[in-house]
């Protein structure tokens, strides 16, 4: 047990990865520069959505299964993924028509629910997965970095 | 499975084959073995034979099959020591399961409707506006020290009037986020806080100003029994959380320090009102020091933790500050604040005085420098309204502090220079203020972008956080801002030239907030109107 890295540890390492590539791109669309800003946010988007199947696919259901609480935090979380993927959308065309306001707009929005989200699962979630699936927690790891 | 283990899977026959099964297996069970019996139901008949025969069992739920049932001989101690082993270890187990079941559910159903936080922001700069007009109608008369009958009405306009205005209202959005559970009834409560804030900030203002006995009477009611409310509420959330994070550590010692702060406060309103004015009093500077430090430092302080590192994407602050630091403020503050009242008994000041004083402010600083530093690696390099308002109230914190430490170790100076006044007029608003009003422009754009998209029953464009509130309204305002604490301060030092130009810029400045949440509300209306339709 000792020698895995916590489901939560991992989950947040992904959540940091996807804030650097998330920057990287805005940062690049300030500057003008959409060469870029494309390649950044197509890395960001597929992080992203990466990381959600990950607790989609993987993590949540083992949760609810493990825990019974199938209509909780994890129906909440799901919710706001959907919202997530709206807002990308979003980026997404932005990026086509090289829109800079449009672009900035959506990624303030985005990155605010993106963090409060993250939050609730890095503080709550993610520490009631460790508490709850302590027996699967290495054969989950292994999916988890498998898929991809 | 060991060598010690001896398996044995029953459920797939039928009686009597279990029974007869089990027995001729434990007959050839050796010494140090036990058996493990694999069972479809709970075998009542077995049981009597095996206490007959002076065997020890235990029944666990099964994994595979329904049951599982571990057998050994009560005589053999290496077969009893092993499987004493495995029940403590499947009770450990089963125990931690129950425990992640039993915790109260988590509920991410964050929002409270959205005129429950938005009430209280869109007051704030109401508040903000009229100190502006008191400083405005009473001159430079005003600035003489801060015990003139103005300052106090303009600073609990102030601190209680927009400061605390917003973060009641922010507490009430954020507070499920943060610690995971749902305020029972928030339409009600926020209703209650409101309606007796708003009322008690106005009659204490004017108990103030015009020195009458029942205006300082009823402000004590009014205000006594929002902040009970508020309290109440707050307390009564954390109590059943089972969230414990650094920022929930932080929001409960701001509580109570907002506790002690209303209590000292509210007792001093009591005196006053029999008295019929103000007097100076030793308990004012401990009030202002719970106020400040205690209630508003410790929240923007565990707020930092949460929102500098995530929002503008910045490396965490250290454990040792987020673990250390709130608690150490607390325990300075209170020692501070006890001998501060009982250094009158003493000969002068001693050095637990100095000590607490200089060490509370140093870790201040300390926390400020931290923030500074961390927001120069921040990887969201674009300019943002609300980062360079953290800034400017990081700087004013570490002035502030700096000049403290004059005031405290040379008080003579501090007289002459009106620091008293200067370090108040920093920490408000070039602080605090400056805080508070970075974090608006975070908040009001996405919780009305929030709202508005719980709203939408199909995809279709919203209006983006930016365009909810325009980048160059909010940076008109921030100038407007910081113009007005270099004015107000300027007008410690010239009073009969900066006074009026220093408030009416601090009006302005307040008016431009009120256009600019307004203008997110009337977005807010039009949008979900159209939404319906």
């Amino acid at each position: 047990m000792d020698m895995t890295v916590a489901i939560s540890e991992l989950m947040t390492q992904h959540h940091q990865e996807c804030d650097d590539y998330f920057a990287s791109a805005e940062n690049a669309v300030a500057q003008g520069q959409w060469a870029e800003a494309k390649e950044f946010f197509q890395q960001f988007e597929n992080a992203l959505l990466l990381h959600f199947r990950r607790e989609e696919d993987i993590l949540f259901p083992a949760f609810e299964s493990e825990t019974g609480q199938t209509g909780g935090p994890t129906q909440m979380m799901r919710m706001e993924h959907a919202q997530m993927k709206e807002l990308i959308q979003n980026l997404k065309e932005a990026c086509e028509k090289n829109d800079k306001n449009g672009y900035l707009g959506n990624s303030e929005t985005l990155l605010v629910l993106m963090q409060q989200h993250n939050m609730k699962e890095e503080q709550m979630l993610y520490p009631m997965m460790d508490q709850a699936l302590t027996e699967e927690a290495d054969s989950l790891s292994v999916k988890i970095s498998e898929l991809d | 499975m060991t060598e010690h283990e001896c398996l044995l899977d029953v459920s797939h026959l039928e009686p009597p084959g279990p029974l007869q099964k089990t027995l001729e297996t434990l007959d050839e069970l050796q010494e140090g073995q036990y058996l493990r019996l694999l069972h479809r139901r709970k075998p009542e008949l077995l049981y009597p034979i095996l206490e007959k025969r002076g065997y020890a069992f235990h029944t666990f739920k099964g994994k595979q099959v329904a049951f599982e049932v571990l057998i050994w001989k009560k005589t053999d101690a290496d077969a009893d020591a092993l499987c004493q082993q495995i029940i403590k270890k499947a009770w450990d187990s089963k125990k931690t399961k129950a425990a992640a079941k039993d915790t109260p559910k988590l509920s991410f159903e964050q929002a409270p409707p959205i005129s429950v936080p938005f009430r209280f922001f869109i007051t704030a700069p109401v508040f903000g506006f009229l100190a502006a007009m008191v400083l405005l109608f009473s001159g430079s008369e005003a600035m003489d020290s801060r015990w003139t009958p103005e300052i106090l009405a303009v600073t609990h306009f102030m601190v209680l009037g927009f400061t605390t205005m917003v973060m009641i209202g922010a507490m009430m959005q954020i507070l499920p986020v943060v610690i995971g559970t749902i305020i029972p009834r928030s339409h009600l409560v926020s209703n209650l806080i409101y309606g007796f804030y708003v009322p008690g900030i106005l009659l204490l203002g004017s108990a103030f100003l015009f020195r009458k006995s029942f205006l300082f009477n009823s402000a004590a009611v009014f205000l006594g029994l929002a902040f009970s409310v508020f309290v109440g509420m707050v307390l009564y959330t954390l109590l059943r959380t089972p969230v414990k994070t650094s920022a929930s550590r932080s929001v409960k010692l701001a509580v109570i320090s907002l506790a002690i702060t209303v209590v000292i406060g509210i007792l001093m309103i009591v005196v006053y009102g029999a008295h019929g004015g103000v007097t100076k009093h030793l308990f004012t500077t401990i009030h202002l020091g719970w106020g400040l430090i205690g209630w508003t430092g410790l929240l923007i302080i565990g707020v930092s933790f949460q929102v500098v590192p995530m929002f503008q994407i910045t490396p965490h602050y250290p454990l040792w500050i987020r673990h250390w630091l709130p608690l150490s403020l607390l325990y300075l503050l209170l020692t501070w604040s006890l001998v501060t009242y009982f250094h009158q008994y003493l000969d002068g000041k001693n050095v637990i005085y100095y000590l607490s004083g200089l060490l509370l402010i140093a870790l201040i600083a300390l926390h400020s420098i931290h923030t500074l530093l961390l927001q120069r690696k921040r990887r969201r390099k674009i300019p943002d309204v609300t980062v360079s308002f953290w800034q400017l109230g990081m700087v004013s914190v570490i002035l502030a502090t700096f000049l403290s430490a004059i005031n405290i170790v040379w008080p003579e100076t501090g007289r002459i220079y009106f620091l008293d006044l200067v370090i108040g007029i920093i920490v408000i608003t070039g602080a605090i203020q400056s805080v508070i009003n970075g974090m608006l422009y975070k908040i009001v754009p996405f919780l009305t972008w929030f709202h508005l998209q719980a709203q939408q029953t199909e995809p279709g464009i919203l209006p983006n956080m930016k365009e909810i509130i325009k980048d160059k309204k909010m940076w008109t305002q921030f100038w407007l801002h910081c113009c007005s604490i270099v004015g107000l301060t300027g007008a410690v030092f010239y009073p009969d030239e900066l006074v009026y130009p220093a408030a009416i810029l601090f009006a302005a400045s307040m008016l431009f907030l009120w256009l600019n949440i307004l203008g997110a509300i009337n977005i807010y209306r039009r949008t979900s109107r159209s939404l319906v339709n």
